[in-house]
């Protein structure tokens, strides 16, 4: 397989907020399947606009999206569901649909070519992410962590049989785990992780650092402000220099017995300008 | 008088004249069987109907048939534009007779074509209108020679009643009012009232537009009625003749100054049926006594 | 609570929901045979349809109210019913709000102005349209009246994103408001019998049903509804919010526009055969969804037939109660329909 046919490449995007804002962030790099790739960046930074262009949502300013050797624009939107699943960052779904209803709708990008096993994939998805108990309740009714359990099965499911031409697979997510608790927040990662290693593509907007730096391979910084994203690996870009730059907190780089990296963020500002 | 007919009561007259002209020889001769049920739509048919004495063969009438007092005691059909084909036919009818504009019109087709004589009177707000209401009548219900002796009695008096306007000294400016929600419904040209002023000897002020429109203070200030018409329903509605002259718009009008109206029951004020002769006599004599 | 009819999470099975609903419209359909102010015995009425499917003898007056008279009233009220309750959950389901209604894209009001306009102004200004249409006059100004303010509110609502659901809705409040007041202008400038009739239009009444009318409404509707079941799928994902459909493939501007057209052309037709008739579509996809769940390839179906259930069984009262005279179909379920809004509001309150 080559680079081209495993990557979702962003050539010299310019995100902004809406379609005559100012430059939030330019962004030419290239994310490989097979990797979890960390977005960070403060708040307002264009995270979740440059999420957006990445699905093809939101079309960039400038430069283009190119998914799989192809442009995102002419990715027919029924073959792209196929290839590439999302999860926002809030979905409020209107009426009483059940969880499994949901999880069930990530199924229908492949309705045409059904597989045996399509009750059992929804199953399946729900157990990964541990809503299996609610399957009959309405999503309406659940709370904040339990509805993004739900939607991320609903990902899931949607990107569940590896695809007949062999390329890989792409989950693409918006802050998974803003609403979760601390114990799902590790289960969502350690899936995250765990799917990237099975060959998928894996993309995913975080606040948390130290999330990226136990569970992601390489990170996206966001700095804001029309700079230019800073790519690479976890432990190379997230340095404490970096961090005070971009977010303006001073941190202590611990590390852990397990040998994985975590910071400690320290009250202490950035010096005033 | 032919150009007044609307296009709809043409229609009317043509759809009947069509059918009878149409319809297989069955028809023509239950046209000779006497009518023994009769429906009757519109106030001022269901009078003849009485006048004549034919009360027997009415099995229901329409809610504008208000008099006699008998009639409110009738079962009911319905409003005279809104009728419905399974509830007319349901009263198993020989006939129905009604004002021109009984409806729906697919309604009366599915009437006639069960079997029912279905006959409408054009209306053009003249005595030949009343005429014609009761040779109709007359006809449908075997009752010709009544109807004849009704007629004359109504020509006689239709023809004193004409003198007495006609010898009249002057013409009272007179306004129609039909009722008073927010401001005054009177009555413009083409109205049944209009008419009725008219053959009063009266000039209707407001000859500017048709149908019944809302007049404001200003309005009718300038038009100066002279004497005010209303129904006796109409004056009810608003609580009594004091609270009549009471509204702000009249006070301007020089009826106001001599408390100048004239009330009259409303099926007789604008039915056009046997109790026109009587009623434009007293409308006459009336508005000659508020005015003098 | 798992049992023959239900579904662990409490709903209807699905066959039971549709079979029961195909039991229910059939039993509104005998209701109403057998009601109506020209009394037919039962036994009556079977040699009566022997007679009418086998071409027997048709004399009779029993034959005649039937079949010219009441039949096709049935008929059409059953379209009728079925059109409004299913456009009423395609727009609930486009504007993910179980309080949308088939009026909110304009049709009911586009059709009401050029009802009033065919009433008043026609023989003024269409004199010769008149002759030409005949009798079809008011049907099809209604109906073209209705598309076209469907197009209008629809042209509004296009921005650079495609169609906004949300300015919809505005340009629907708008534009209603705009034919409310053409109705008042027109109600103004008419004549007494011009006014009453079309009054009596905006309340609705099956009253004008004749076999022409029904099967021209009836196979637009049964199209309608064909078509509808396509978008089911779409319009479930839909509920995730555009974007994230959009995101599972559904083609979400087609989606939108297809809605929009199946709507108008069920609602639209019905408006023009029977007059304003409201509330069907607003109540029925809700007591569906209650029973059934809110998957639309139940509730589709399922407010199609509880649509014509309802509607059946309102012009029964409606021919009945204030015999020989009728009720207005229109006003009698906006009596029934009101309370069940405001039921509706109470328990979606805490939604909303």
């Amino acid at each position: 397989m080559t680079d081209a046919v495993n990557s979702l490449c962003c050539e010299h995007l310019q995100v902004t907020a809406h379609a005559q804002g100012d430059t939030l962030a330019q962004v030419h790099a290239s994310v490989q399947s097979g990797r979890f790739t960390a977005i960070l960046g403060p708040n307002g930074a264009g995270k979740s606009s440059l999420m957006s262009i990445l699905v093809g949502l939101r079309k960039p300013l400038a430069g283009r999206v190119v998914f799989k050797g192809r442009a995102l624009q002419q990715w027919p939107a029924a073959v792209l569901a196929q290839h590439m699943a999302f999860m926002a960052q809030d979905t409020q779904v209107a009426f009483s649909f059940t969880s499994q209803e949901v999880v069930e709708m990530g199924r229908y990008p492949h309705r045409h070519h059904p597989k045996a096993d399509e009750a059992h994939v929804v199953q399946c998805a729900m157990q990964a992410t541990g809503v299996m108990h609610l399957a009959d309740r309405e999503v309406a009714t659940l709370s904040g962590g339990e509805r993004a359990r739900v939607h991320l099965a609903r990902a899931l499911a949607q990107a569940w049989h590896p695809l007949p031409d062999g390329s890989a697979r792409w989950l693409l997510l918006d802050e998974p785990t803003a609403a979760l608790d601390l114990q799902h927040q590790h289960a969502c990662m350690q899936l995250l992780r765990q799917r990237a290693d099975q060959g998928f593509g894996v993309v995913a907007v975080l606040h948390d650092l130290n999330l990226a730096l136990r569970y992601a391979h390489d990170v996206v910084v966001v700095p804001g402000g029309g700079q230019a994203v800073i790519m690479g690996r976890c432990q190379d870009v997230l340095t404490p220099q970096c961090i005070e730059q971009v977010w303006g907190v001073r941190g202590e780089l611990l590390h852990m017995q397990d040998g994985v990296q975590q910071y400690v963020f320290g009250a202490a500002p950035a010096a005033a300008a | 008088m032919a150009a007044e007919l609307s296009r709809r009561q043409w229609l009317a007259l043509a759809a009947g004249a069509g059918s009878a002209l149409s319809l297989p020889a069955g028809w023509a001769q239950s046209a000779q069987r006497p009518v023994q049920r009769l429906i009757t739509v519109g106030g001022a048919v269901t009078e003849v109907v009485y006048a004549l004495g034919a009360q027997s063969l009415l099995v229901a009438t329409d809610t504008t048939s208000l008099y006699p007092e008998a009639a409110n005691r009738t079962p009911k059909v319905g409003y005279l534009r809104q009728l419905s084909a399974e509830g007319l036919l349901s009263l198993r009818p020989d006939a129905i007779v009604g004002a021109a504009e009984a409806g729906p019109a697919i309604v009366l087709e599915q009437v006639r074509a069960a079997g029912v004589r279905v006959e409408l009177i054009a209306a053009d707000h003249s005595f030949a209108e009343v005429l014609r209401k009761v040779q109709t009548v007359g006809r449908i219900t075997g009752r010709e020679g009544q109807a004849q002796t009704l007629a004359t009695q109504l020509k006689a008096q239709w023809a004193q009643v004409q003198s007495t306007v006609a010898q009249a000294q002057r013409k009272p400016k007179a306004l129609f009012i039909l009722s008073h929600s927010g401001a005054p419904l009177v009555a413009g040209r083409g109205t049944a009232a209009h008419a009725l002023l008219s053959l009063a000897g009266a000039q209707n002020v407001v000859q500017q537009f048709e149908g019944y429109r809302p007049l404001t203070a200003e309005a009718m200030a300038a038009a100066a009625p002279d004497v005010l018409v209303n129904s006796t329903q109409g004056i009810e509605a608003l609580g009594g003749v004091d609270a009549f002259w009471r509204r702000p718009e009249l006070a301007l009008t020089p009826a106001f100054a001599r408390k100048a109206l004239v009330m009259m029951e409303a099926s007789q004020l604008l039915g056009f049926g046997p109790r026109l002769p009587e009623a434009v006599s007293q409308l006459h004599s009336q508005m000659l006594k508020a005015t003098a | 609570m798992t049992s023959l009819w239900r579904l662990p999470s409490g709903r209807l099975h699905p066959q039971v929901v549709i079979g029961g609903g195909v039991v229910v419209t059939l039993l509104a359909l005998i209701l109403g045979s057998t009601q109506g102010a020209y009394a037919i015995a039962p036994s009556q009425l079977l040699s009566v349809l022997g007679n009418g499917l086998l071409g027997g003898s048709t004399s009779s007056t029993e034959h005649l109210v039937f079949m010219n008279i009441r039949l096709p009233r049935l008929l059409l009220g059953l379209v009728a019913g079925a059109g409004l309750g299913l456009a009423g959950a395609l727009m609930q389901g486009m504007f993910r709000n179980p309080l949308a209604d088939p009026g909110l894209i304009g049709v009911s009001g586009g059709a009401a102005l050029a009802a009033a306009c065919a009433i008043v102004l026609g023989p003024l200004w269409f004199a010769s349209l008149g002759f030409t249409l005949g009798s079809w006059t008011l049907a099809v100004s209604a109906f073209i009246g209705g598309g076209a303010v469907t197009l209008l509110i629809y042209g509004l609502a296009q921005s650079s994103g495609g169609t906004r659901v949300g300015l919809m809705l505005l340009a629907g409040i708008a534009v209603n408001a705009l034919a409310g007041a053409g109705l008042g202008f027109l109600s103004y400038i008419s004549n007494d019998e011009q006014l009453r009739n079309v009054q009596l239009w905006l309340m609705g009444s099956l009253g004008h049903a004749r076999w022409a009318t029904v099967w021209l409404v009836g196979c637009v509707v049964a199209l309608c509804t064909v078509a509808a079941m396509a978008l089911a799928r779409p319009l479930n994902a839909i509920a995730l919010g555009e974007a994230q459909a959009q995101l599972l493939g559904v083609p979400v501007e087609r989606t939108k526009r297809y809605a929009i057209v199946v709507t108008a052309l069920a609602v639209g037709s019905v408006t023009s055969a029977t007059g304003v008739i409201g509330f069907i579509g607003l109540v029925a996809p809700h007591w569906v969804r209650l029973v059934a769940g809110p998957d639309h390839r139940l509730v589709l179906p399922g407010s199609a037939l509880l649509g014509a259930s309802l509607v059946l069984v309102a012009d029964a009262v409606a021919r009945t109660v204030v015999q020989p005279a009728e009720m207005p179909l229109g006003v009698l379920t906006a009596f029934i329909g009101v309370p069940l809004f405001l039921l509706m509001l109470r328990q979606f309150r805490n939604k909303l």
